[in-house]
């Protein structure tokens, strides 16, 4: 069972990953600094581009606190690690963390353009292989991503359930 | 983090029965707030993302989006083809269409077709205009409409004739609105140039689709508008005699049909516009007397069932081109003596392709006029900038002879 979820799961991946984006959406996250200390907090900014009425779910790494936005609707799951905005016609939402003294991760997301019926992903910060880390030396590094990640593993499953669900309903929607 | 005063009302909303109520309009009262969008939109992430529960309808925010979007937050008030009032609390997300021109025309405002749930068999047919609904349930049609079907596929909506078929399209709606008072009906024709615009317009509305609707006429009324302008500058005394003719021989055209209505767009006088009734069957003798310049022939129906966009084959035509060339007592014709017989389908003829048709004739009656214009280029951009299909009407099809 858990092979078949895993599989279909990297299914979805893979057509996320190769099919052609059909809509202009797009959201982008920048960090402000660019590399924020350990310990320190830091801005990071989502560009949205295209979506009129649409929602964001970030995920932050362990050990990274939410400190607020300047988003009017947002909220925060139980664990504090997920973060929800519904976006009205905004082109920029900024929110606000503090890194850990020490650890590692990286924020990835997913929007969906409600207008439009798309969903797609936010590529993950710092991008490719890299991890944001605070050391002792209160510098950033990078090191390569773990695989078993359990926000990874959580992201992939949201994103297929929601791109399998959004495909069911493409097929016929029912009120 | 704001949860608001919202959420047990979204809770008791997303609980309730699917209704034909405003979907995130929280208190009900019938306009649906940033507040209110941005409270659905947070408890949908939460449900589906943090808890993972997938208990919200997502559908609900696709509505609510388009209402807040495009109607202001609030129910739409909209019109049909014959001026009917309808409210609308949702965007229509299942459709049934009756009538081809319908769809021809949803088609041409950009109406997704996986919206459509059903149409009529005559659409169905024909599988090289229509291929994106070769799947589609057929509901029958206006004369033999399968209800059973028609509510079993859950329509938002029912689109019938207007004032054409009246009788039957009367027929359908009542018994529908008597089965379940929930379905919208409207009515359209779609294929009458002296309404086509605006009922396109108001199916703009209904289906969401203004935007589309306005580039969509823009073009049409680009065409037809050359047409007639350029046609307006001809004196009467110097306008061409035109005799139509439909599948059968010698059935014409009276005073305010259809085909007069198109020929004299066209910029022809119809030389039994003095007919009374709409279709009369005429004395080929009349015929000789009133000496047409030029001579129109419809094909593509009734006994002359061939071309159109799934057959390219022109023998047949050639075949009914020289009978009309040969018929007795025809050769002091002028339209027979000048060979300015043209034959020209349906499709092109009678439906919401007829500004096409209208562009054809006009370049028959008047070449050094619209030496300029090419119908089978305004037809072709028809097809590939809105009906978007893989047509090429150089290749394929026959819809003129010669």
């Amino acid at each position: 069972m858990r092979v078949a979820v895993v599989l279909v799961m990297s299914i979805f991946l893979m057509f996320l990953a190769i099919a052609p984006s059909v809509g202009a959406a797009s959201v982008e996250r920048t960090l402000m600094p660019l590399e924020p200390g350990a310990g320190s907090e830091f801005d990071v900014i989502l560009t949205i581009e295209d979506i009129r009425v649409g929602g964001i779910v970030e995920s932050i790494p362990a050990g990274y606190t939410y400190l607020g936005s300047d988003c009017s609707s947002v909220r925060v799951s139980d664990s504090g690690d997920e973060i929800a905005f519904a976006i009205l016609n905004e082109s920029t939402i900024t929110y606000r963390l503090r890194a850990p003294d020490t650890g590692c991760g990286s924020i990835i997301g997913i929007y969906e353009d409600f207008l439009a019926g798309e969903t797609g992903g936010i590529a993950a910060t710092p991008a490719g292989d890299a991890n944001l880390c605070s050391g002792a030396s209160g510098t950033v590094s990078t090191t390569t991503v773990q695989q078993t990640q359990t926000s990874s593993l959580w992201w992939a499953g949201a994103l297929a359930a929601a791109g399998i669900a959004g495909l069911m309903r493409r097929g016929g929607d029912r009120r | 983090m704001r949860r608001g005063p919202f959420v047990l009302l979204l809770l008791l909303l997303l609980a309730a029965p699917a209704a034909a109520s405003m979907p995130c309009d929280l208190n009900g009262d019938d306009l649906i707030t940033q507040d209110e969008l941005g409270e659905s939109i947070l408890s949908y992430l939460e449900s589906t993302y943090f808890e993972n529960t997938g208990t919200a309808d997502r559908t609900d925010l696709l509505d609510a989006a388009e209402i807040w979007c495009e109607w202001g937050g609030r129910p739409l008030e909209v019109v049909d083809g014959t001026g009917a009032t309808v409210v609308l609390e949702r965007p229509l997300r299942r459709v049934v269409v009756f009538n081809g021109e319908t769809l021809e025309t949803m088609r041409s405002i950009g109406f997704p077709s996986d919206r459509i749930v059903g149409i009529d068999k005559y659409s169905l047919a024909k599988t090289e205009f229509f291929p994106e609904f070769s799947q589609t349930p057929t509901v029958g049609s206006v004369w033999s409409p399968d209800y059973e079907l028609v509510l079993a596929l859950e329509p938002d909506a029912v689109f019938v004739y207007g004032a054409s078929l009246q009788s039957s399209s009367d027929e359908i709606a009542a018994k529908i609105a008597e089965s379940n008072p929930g379905i919208r009906i409207f009515r359209f024709d779609l294929f009458d140039p002296e309404t086509y615009v605006e009922e396109t317009e108001r199916l703009g509305v209904i289906c969401s689709r203004e935007e589309e609707a306005g580039e969509f006429l823009e073009f049409y009324e680009d065409c037809m508008d050359t047409v007639t302008e350029r046609v307006a500058t001809i004196p009467t005394g110097e306008r061409v005699n035109v005799y139509f003719e439909n599948w059968k021989d010698y059935k014409s055209c009276g005073g305010g049909s259809g085909f007069d209505e198109k020929i004299s767009l066209a910029g022809g006088l119809n030389i039994f516009t003095d007919q009374i009734i709409e279709y009369p069957e005429v004395d080929p003798e009349s015929v000789i007397v009133r000496n047409p310049d030029v001579m129109i022939k419809q094909f593509g129906t009734g006994g002359l069932d061939f071309g159109g966009y799934g057959d390219n084959d022109s023998l047949q035509a050639q075949a009914v081109w020289d009978d009309i060339l040969t018929r007795s007592g025809w050769s002091s014709v002028s339209a027979v003596s000048d060979e300015r017989v043209h034959l020209i389908h349906v499709n092109l003829l009678g439906g919401p392709s007829h500004f096409v048709a209208v562009a054809y004739m006009a370049t028959w009656f008047y070449p050094d006029l619209f030496a300029d214009i090419d119908p089978a280029a305004i037809h072709q951009q028809y097809l590939d900038q809105f009906q978007r299909i893989d047509f090429n009407v150089a290749q394929d099809g026959l819809f003129v002879y010669p």
